[in-house]
């Protein structure tokens, strides 16, 4: 089972969407049994980062975990949203 | 639920992100769905994570805050006559010229994932966005909400 992190700046909020939305991507690929979402706030999560195989964000992410980070921004502006699949299919490993 | 106190604000003439907030955070707190607390909330929030987002050529933001400081989760709505500017949620280098304000009161964490995916698929709705603007009753917004499968 894959670890993915899906964060945002309170954790409740655009996280909720950008959730929603990849569960959607993962049950139409046929994925969902494959990957674990863990939702959470930026903040309580950069100690712990490298405990994810992948890492989606809706907030901004210090730089010095940039190179780790999925920028989640078109799950909720839906432009480019292709792309963000792509990559995360990619660091999943799947 | 999350606009059954219809707070909704139109047309507002505003020179500031903070007039905006109080403005939209008391009526909230006069409809009883935050706590005193929540205006620093948000001001706080935002400094340090912004919320604008722009879809479409639209420049839209999401203000909100900690659960702690609600009592009743509820959404307000604001549109402005001259947009205002507010920091880009992932880069708080872009600035993006915000015209629609969706501020947020949440009492549960990860609460109603469909109502808020219906929200930001209408924000990429250019024709329902050019009608969020237009509008100025609370009847024409609840309906634009509601054909949108916001309640």
């Amino acid at each position: 089972m894959k670890k993915l992190l899906i964060v945002c700046g309170a954790g409740h909020a655009t996280s909720t969407i950008a959730v929603a939305k990849v569960t959607e991507w993962l049950k139409k690929e046929g994925y969902e049994n494959d990957v674990k979402i863990y939702q959470s706030k930026i903040a309580d999560e950069l100690n712990r980062i490298d405990d994810y195989d992948a890492v989606i964000s809706t907030t901004i992410v210090p730089d010095s975990i940039k190179n780790k980070v999925i920028q989640g921004l078109p799950l909720l502006n839906g432009m480019g949203i292709d792309n963000v699949y792509a990559e995360l299919k990619e660091r999943l490993g799947l | 639920m999350y606009f059954d106190q219809r707070l909704c604000i139109f047309h507002q003439k505003l020179e500031t992100k903070e007039q905006l907030f109080r403005i939209m955070a008391d009526k909230m707190l006069e409809a009883g769905c935050v706590k005193e607390s929540y205006y620093d909330g948000i001001t706080n929030r935002e400094k340090e994570y912004p919320t604008g987002l722009y879809v479409n050529g639209t420049g839209f933001a999401l203000p909100h805050t900690d659960s702690e400081r609600v009592n009743k989760s509820q959404i307000c709505f604001m549109s402005l006559e001259e947009p205002i500017e507010f920091e880009d949620m992932v880069d708080k280098n872009h600035k993006i010229p915000v015209e629609l304000i969706f501020m947020l009161a949440m009492k549960q964490p990860h609460e109603q994932a469909g109502t808020l995916q219906n929200l930001v698929a209408l924000f990429q709705n250019k024709e329902k966005t050019e009608q969020l603007k237009k509008c100025s009753t609370e009847d024409e917004f609840m309906e634009i909400l509601n054909a949108s499968g916001i309640e």
